[in-house]
């Protein structure tokens, strides 16, 4: 009798541990969403939006006087969303449910496109809520930043290599990631949707050879969902979607 | 004793559906899985060299098709954005294979792929009453979908 009634109670416990994890198509879901937010911030940062070759034939050497290495060109910020959205509802299979798109767009709040020489974020509503240039104050002196080496010194408009203002290549860098971390930050940590609560400390490396990880060279777009509820079958285990997106171009010449 | 057998073999039968439910279920979840990694890392790859080669599209039917046989069916579709259009010029089948879709201007590349049977963890939502885990119409197909930007 008592071996019956510990079979039992070892089948009970074993089949609780197993009605927690019953009906659990949550973890391929996040992978899923993940998925498609990659996809869509790596559209965003490749897509034509932008007529390159035109551009830099247009130009000859390209942004700041006398500059041979210069990557700057003209970017459709608005192009840039549609493609993320594009390729985004794409993934999820929502390309023709509007409803569902406009339901979805509410969790992203920040939209980041990190240009050559400023940055863009779009919130929630994809209002445009700022447009900076990289201008920085260094040493008392306000330069103009771009991620290539060429900086404007403002009161002037004279542009130069960074080395020729006397600022050394570690400190352009630490300079213009520090300017673009706050400026996405000011915007994540300012949004509308904060149930959750969280304060985001965005980071990034200051060059390619940090392995863990990359650094912005050229066009990048950042987008970050937050707080989406994921339908679930499993009443026990509701889940929500934090997670952000990352894609990025480097543009050289050829 | 017979009080006894009849209540604990009642309990045992009970706990065996979920654990049985539960083993069906996370078969699916490794499967599904499996599934969309599968066609996420080949669309990953047509996407990056700009064509979906034959002999890619084969390794990855291989590769599904030991994943949960071969009752698939996989959709191919590429699609060139003109302009400011929404409306896309569209290539889909067996025309997607072996085409240069990057020097033919093709923007995207979508595979998508469905398994025509559900899964066996699919009857264990069909059962009626307090048996059923779900609403009871919930059928589980394997799909795996992915569509990427071509670089």
């Amino acid at each position: 009798m008592k071996f019956i009634y510990g079979t039992i109670m070892a089948f009970a416990f074993f089949s609780l541990m197993m009605i927690n994890q019953a009906a659990d198509n949550v973890s391929f879901m996040v992978k899923d969403f993940k998925r498609a937010l990659d996809s869509g911030a790596d559209a965003a940062a490749r897509c034509i939006a932008y007529d390159t070759s035109y551009h830099l034939d247009k130009n000859g050497t390209g942004y700041g006087v006398g500059s041979d290495n210069s990557n700057n060109i003209d970017i459709n910020k608005d192009d840039a969303i549609t493609w993320f959205y594009r390729v985004y509802f794409k993934n999820l299979g929502y390309s023709k449910d509007t409803e569902k798109q406009e339901y979805l767009k509410d969790y992203i709040p920040v939209k980041a496109l990190v240009c050559f020489d400023r940055i863009y974020i779009a919130d929630s509503n994809d209002d445009w809520v700022t447009d900076q240039y990289y201008d920085i104050t260094c040493n008392g002196v306000l330069y103009r930043f771009t991620l290539s080496d060429q900086v404007m010194k403002v009161s002037t408009g004279e542009w130069k290599r960074d080395t020729d203002f006397g600022i050394s290549e570690s400190t352009r860098k630490q300079l213009v990631r520090s300017f673009i971390q706050s400026e996405i930050e000011e915007v994540v940590n300012n949004r509308a949707f904060q149930d959750s609560g969280l304060k985001y400390d965005i980071d990034f490396a200051l060059s390619d050879t940090d392995l863990k990880q990359n650094a912005m060279s050229g066009v990048n777009f950042i987008v970050i969902s937050e707080g989406m509820p994921l339908p679930s079958l499993n009443p026990w285990n509701i889940k929500k979607f934090y997670a952000y997106g990352l894609g990025g171009t480097e543009l050289t010449r050829q | 004793m017979s009080r006894n057998f009849f209540s604990a073999t009642l309990i045992i039968l009970v706990l065996s559906w979920y654990i049985m439910y539960g083993v069906l279920d996370r078969d699916y979840d490794i499967v599904e899985a499996a599934v969309q990694d599968t066609v996420y890392s080949y669309t990953q790859i047509a996407a990056k060299k700009g064509i979906l080669y034959k002999s890619v599209y084969d390794e990855m039917n291989a590769r599904l098709g030991r994943l949960a046989g071969t009752s698939y069916e996989v959709f191919l579709k590429a699609e060139k954005f003109q302009g400011g259009s929404s409306d896309p010029l569209v290539l889909s089948g067996t025309d997607v294979i072996d085409t240069d879709l990057r020097a033919a201007g093709y923007d995207l590349i979508t595979i998508h792929v469905i398994y025509f049977k559900p899964h066996p963890v699919s009857a264990m939502f069909r059962l009626p009453g307090f048996l059923s885990i779900g609403s009871g119409d919930y059928e589980a197909f394997l799909y795996g979908r992915s569509c990427l930007y071509i670089q």
